[in-house]
């Protein structure tokens, strides 16, 4: 840095623009920020509707149609859970799988940025 | 542990984190609304509405913040375009009236030297070189970066910044 270089810092660092307190600065940018995007909630409601759906649907074929339903049949192949729907218990099994067909889609939708 | 900023950026990002988002505001908004109330030749009203302007630009262009500068930097360039596009819609330069004596050096002030003063008198984008690299400490390429110009436009400005002000600068060094 040469002898100019040195003055000039020194003149402008006299002159220097002290720090500007935020004064609600912050506040009012992020008021002013878009808002979210209304298709991304849209997206999120719809998968959320969706999976319960779809958790009500492997519940209600499994009531109706017992273990000759396609997820009975899947369920089946797990010989511990068949002998209990032989043996006509109610497995908690069934309701962990509805429970997971509702509330990952659920995770999904909150974790899952839409573009 | 507080976050840098490439961090708070890519959390903005990723999932659209607005808390990340004001936590880059209100560790920059000093340097931003300071530079531009220097454009704007100390109106803070104005500066403050650019300064918001350009938050919010930076919020909607965050992906194309590539981290090769800093945020600040990056900040300061979209609050810098803010300004000429205001000094455009305004139909006025973003540079003063270049005086006719402008190459040549000002005339010294003598004892009652007003470095402001001095400094107000220069060319916009030599002023705003000057205060980039003198007052924000930016380097030459950082605050080419900022105002879109070549690197070398930008030593010219200051060049002949220092020209036009030798005159000011001898005699504050007479002075200290």
């Amino acid at each position: 840095m040469d002898k100019e270089d040195e003055i000039l810092k020194k003149m402008l660092g006299e002159d220097e623009m002290p720090y500007l307190e935020d004064n609600g600065f912050t506040r009012a940018v992020m008021d002013s920020l878009p808002r979210r995007s209304s298709s991304t909630a849209i997206r999120r409601t719809l998968i959320v509707l969706g999976g319960a759906l779809a958790g009500c649907a492997v519940f209600g074929a499994l009531a109706w149609d017992g273990i000759s339903s396609l997820a009975g049949e899947t369920i089946r192949k797990l010989p511990e859970l068949a002998r209990s729907l032989e043996a006509g218990a109610v497995n908690p099994m069934i309701y962990v799988l509805v429970s997971l067909c509702t509330f990952l889609p659920i995770v999904f939708a909150l974790r899952v940025k839409f573009r | 542990m507080e976050l840098k900023d490439t961090d708070l950026v890519a959390r903005v990002i990723a999932t659209d984190d607005r808390h990340a988002f004001a936590e880059l505001v209100r560790r920059h908004q000093s340097a931003l609304r300071g530079f531009l109330r220097r454009l704007t030749g100390g109106d803070t009203a104005l500066a403050d509405d650019l300064a918001q302007e350009a938050c919010i630009e930076a919020y909607r262009s965050i992906r194309k913040y590539a981290g090769a500068s800093g945020f600040s930097t990056w900040l300061l360039g979209i609050g810098y375009n803010r300004f000429r596009q205001y000094c455009r819609k305004r139909r006025e330069t973003p540079v003063a009236e270049i005086p006719e004596e402008a190459d040549a050096a000002l005339p010294e002030f003598g004892a009652a030297l007003d470095v402001r003063e001095a400094v107000a008198r220069l060319r916009g984008e030599e002023r705003t070189a000057l205060y980039l690299c003198y007052e924000q400490g930016l380097s030459h390429e950082e605050a080419a970066g900022v105002v879109g110009c070549p690197v070398g436009t930008l030593k010219t400005h200051i060049l002949r910044a220092k020209q036009a002000l030798r005159g000011v600068l001898a005699a504050y060094a007479a002075r200290a």
